[in-house]
């Protein structure tokens, strides 16, 4: 692996050119507020505890991808002109992936917003090693995995009564490996009476989804390709066909998790597309939320850049981001317009408001830099 | 008016039928409904099969088609 830029040597620099600016003593004062218990700020210490515990904790990710056969080389480099630190990941087969870190984000977030950022690195290198059919994961690994979490959902290990295996089959039908050393069912006719009931059961809920959404619905999930569903509350989703993270958000590409349980495949299907349609907020009460960065109406998203929270469901971050948003927009002075925070994807603070931001965008630019 | 309940369940879905000008078919229909709103289900009534469906907080809202989405859970 290729490592060749001091990480912490790098941002320890960035760090002390902005500690002088009136926008960090603001914002700084204010994530303390927010946060409740002040806290040593750890990356213009760097001889602080948590500052080795951010270096190692750097490396150690990069390390882990690597040994998982996410990544086969990763360099970090500063880009002075655009004043962001650049994260090049080598993942195979000619395929690179980068993804930047601000420094306003360092210095409004600190270890939180390293830990934050590295997260969503992860979750994207997964994203875009399966668009170039790379394989997910180093595959002895993953046999493991496999082995440990069926531990854990069964023990022991013996003959399944039929909710458990629709359980199963929803938790891991999607998955193309087959765990191994498990006896699903012992008796070869019990074994195919289920085999025969689940067919029956896949071929009424498929029925009955075309009965209610349309065989032409169902068709477009037979081919592979995303379902578009509006909201109630007028939300644009992409539905796919699988059972866990079925729903993409359009607004901001964020991957969301409600499973209706213990029924077959395409009732699941149907049952997130009628509330979603019917009943948007409970949907977007109840299901869990990977990436994405910008709630429906352009709701400034929880910057968990800044070091705030970790995981969050999307309940927590409609309230918190309002409550966020607000804040910063009182603590800020003019001289801040242009300070940036970050989450899985950005918003734009001005005098007058924050603003959402494609992360794709060049930001920089739009704000002077 | 007869309307139909579809309980989607591990066999796909149970159907239950009610007529509702029938006054025992009418006191089991409010009460599945009661109970189905106990358990937090969505139920989405189609006023035909194929049409729009419209989420259903009264009894009295059902349609002919009424599907019924168990309590969505995080995943």
């Amino acid at each position: 692996m290729a490592f060749t830029t001091d990480f912490l040597a790098l941002f320890r620099s960035i760090v002390r050119e902005r500690e002088e600016t009136r926008r960090m003593t603001a914002t700084e004062a204010l994530r303390r507020q927010l946060e409740g218990s002040p806290r040593e700020f750890v990356f213009g210490g760097g001889r602080s505890r948590a500052s080795r515990s951010l270096e190692s904790f750097f490396q150690s990710t990069i390390e882990n991808w690597r040994a998982d056969g996410l990544i086969e080389a990763a360099d970090f480099s500063r880009n002075d002109e655009r004043d962001i630190g650049v994260l090049r990941l080598h993942l195979g087969r000619e395929v690179t992936l980068e993804h930047t870190i601000t420094s306003a984000e360092l210095t409004m977030g600190g270890t939180e917003a390293v830990r934050s950022w590295l997260r969503a690195v992860g979750t994207d290198i997964v994203r875009v090693r399966t668009r170039h059919g790379l394989p997910e994961r180093n595959p002895r690994r993953r046999v493991v995995d496999m082995g440990a979490n069926l531990d854990r959902t069964v023990n022991p290990p013996l003959i399944f009564d039929e909710a458990t295996q629709v359980q199963i089959r929803q938790m891991y039908g999607h998955l193309t490996l087959r765990p191994g050393g498990i006896n699903w069912v012992a008796d070869e006719a019990v074994r195919a009476d289920l085999e025969r009931e689940r067919r029956e059961a896949d071929e009424k809920a498929e029925q009955l989804f075309i009965r209610s959404a349309g065989e032409e619905a169902f068709r477009h999930l037979e081919a592979g390709k995303p379902l578009a569903v509006r909201g109630s509350a007028g939300g644009k989703y992409h539905l796919h066909k699988r059972s866990t993270f079925c729903v993409t958000r359009l607004h901001d590409g964020a991957q969301m998790c409600a499973v209706v349980p213990g029924v077959p495949l395409y009732d699941h299907l149907l049952g997130i597309k009628l509330v979603i349609e019917t009943d948007e907020p409970r949907f977007i009460e109840t299901a869990n939320v990977s990436g994405g960065g910008l709630m429906p109406g352009g709701v400034a998203w929880v910057p968990s850049g800044v070091g705030m929270m970790g995981e969050m469901t999307t309940r927590h971050s409609v309230d918190f981001a309002s409550q966020y948003a607000n804040e910063m927009r009182q603590a800020l002075d003019a001289s801040a317009r242009d300070s940036m925070l970050y989450g899985h994807g950005m918003v734009l603070i001005t005098s007058t408001g924050a603003r959402a931001v494609n992360p794709a965008d060049n930001i920089f630019s739009s704000s002077g830099r | 008016m007869k309307i139909t309940i579809r309980k989607m369940d591990k066999t796909g879905d149970t159907a239950v039928a009610f007529d509702l000008e029938k006054p025992e078919d009418l006191t089991a229909a409010r009460a599945e409904f009661d109970a189905l709103m106990k358990r937090n289900a969505t139920v989405v009534a189609f006023p035909k099969a194929g049409a729009q469906g419209e989420t259903v907080k009264r009894f009295e809202d059902l349609q002919e088609e009424n599907v019924v989405v168990p309590a969505i859970v995080g995943g």
